[in-house]
């Protein structure tokens, strides 16, 4: 198809793609991305803030449990 | 939880923090460590928007429809050093699993065979 | 390590099925087969999937194995006459509740954990340092009733240091609240416990060990 039509669909079509991407992309992380930031109040009385604390410091294991007092 | 602390003498020697992250407030969560004896901390996620990121709502949304906040599943994450993910798995942690993965990290970051 | 899952999935679930069969065959006609996963030596010992070796106590008692997530690693399960809850229960267990690698302060936790959500009342009658087959231990007896299940139970509990990790034995006899404990299960325990031995180094000591020549 013409050069200047191709190129006005691709600058449409590439935010669609990236909205619907981002879109459902946050509830498919995947290994080998790069892991979302954070900061967040913790048990021990201080903020933990993933980049000030664990970026390019030490491997992180972060384990999600719903709730407290619940079998772990 | 208590797995996570048992290897906590591990992870020390393989450059890994534990970090646990729950729905609970700071408070409800810091008597929880206490009554394990955790040496890791847990951070409160109240709203579930770390955990939409990290998708532990993979099999249903933050929030019902009539706004209320839904409860989000059992993930273990494990990030490098540099920022980049590179375990995912729903449910109960393996924790030789973990360990054997943080040691391939550990002696791919020094170079080592 | 995911051959290993695979393997105690698929033998887990299957060794529930058998366990469950073998319990009600160790009732009905007070015998049954020796498992495959337990191999008889002429020590009067048997081999447990090449792992363990240790006396197993006759063959009335049934085969606990690992289930799927399950909490300990093998253990055998005798149902006793005598109205409910009669039956003694035994067990290796490598993950003890409890993350210090001090026996001391492990025991203490322990106990703090120990059948903590049966209603049970516990109480530690006996504590004491032993060793077992050279290494570190420290020996507990416990006891506690529950009057509104009309229950009781009776503990005794090894903590034993292996390495940099602590491991434990664990038998535990109930009775309803009127029953008379026996002592014959738990001296099928300690001949358990005193004969075990470990025959290859396990997951941890392994790890350790690469640690180590990695240079971390």
């Amino acid at each position: 198809m013409p050069r200047k039509k191709f190129l006005v669909m691709a600058l449409i079509a590439i935010p669609v793609l990236l909205v619907l991407g981002m879109g459902s992309g946050w509830a498919q992380l995947k290994v080998g991305d790069e892991a979302p930031s954070f900061t967040l109040p913790s048990s021990q009385g201080k903020l933990v803030d993933y980049y000030k604390d664990y970026y390019g410091k030490h491997h992180l294991v972060m384990t999600f449990f719903p709730a407290a007092f619940t079998p772990v | 939880m208590e797995a996570h602390n048992r290897d906590l003498y591990l992870y020390k020697r393989l450059n890994a923090r534990v970090l646990g992250v729950s729905m609970d407030d700071p408070m409800t969560n810091k008597f929880f460590a206490e009554s394990l004896a955790l040496e890791f901390p847990i951070v409160s996620n109240v709203l579930g928007w770390m955990a939409k990121s990290y998708g532990s709502y993979s099999d249903k949304p933050p929030f019902g429809p009539d706004g209320s906040i839904n409860t989000f599943g059992r993930r273990t994450v494990v990030i490098d050093k540099k920022g980049i993910v590179r375990h995912l798995k729903n449910g109960s942690p393996d924790n030789e699993e973990i360990l054997q993965l943080l040691l391939k990290l550990e002696k791919e970051f020094r170079g080592l065979k | 390590m995911k051959q290993k899952m695979k393997f105690t999935g698929i033998l887990g679930t299957a060794a529930a099925v058998v366990a469950m069969i073998g319990i009600l065959a160790g009732c009905a006609t007070m015998g049954e087969k020796a498992k495959p996963t337990m191999v008889p030596t002429e020590r009067g010992t048997v081999l447990f999937l090449d792992k363990y070796e240790f006396k197993r106590p006759p063959q009335n008692w049934a085969l606990m194995k690992n289930l799927e997530g399950g909490d300990f690693e093998l253990g055998f399960m005798l149902i006793e006459r005598g109205a409910f809850p009669s039956q003694t229960t035994f067990m290796y267990d490598d993950q003890p509740y409890g993350g210090s690698q001090d026996l001391e302060t492990r025991a203490k936790y322990y106990c703090t954990r120990f059948l903590f959500n049966s209603g049970i009342d516990l109480r530690v009658t006996k504590q004491e340092k032993v060793t077992l087959d050279g290494k570190d231990a420290i020996a507990l007896s416990l006891e506690g009733e529950n009057p509104n299940r009309d229950e009781k139970a009776k503990s005794k509990v090894y903590l034993v240091k292996k390495g940099n990790r602590i491991i434990s034995f664990v038998c535990t006899q109930w009775r309803p609240m009127n029953g008379t404990y026996a002592q014959e299960p738990f001296d099928y325990f300690e001949t358990f416990v005193q004969s075990f031995k470990f025959l290859k180094k396990d997951f941890y000591e392994t790890l350790e060990e690469d640690l180590t020549k990695a240079g971390l």
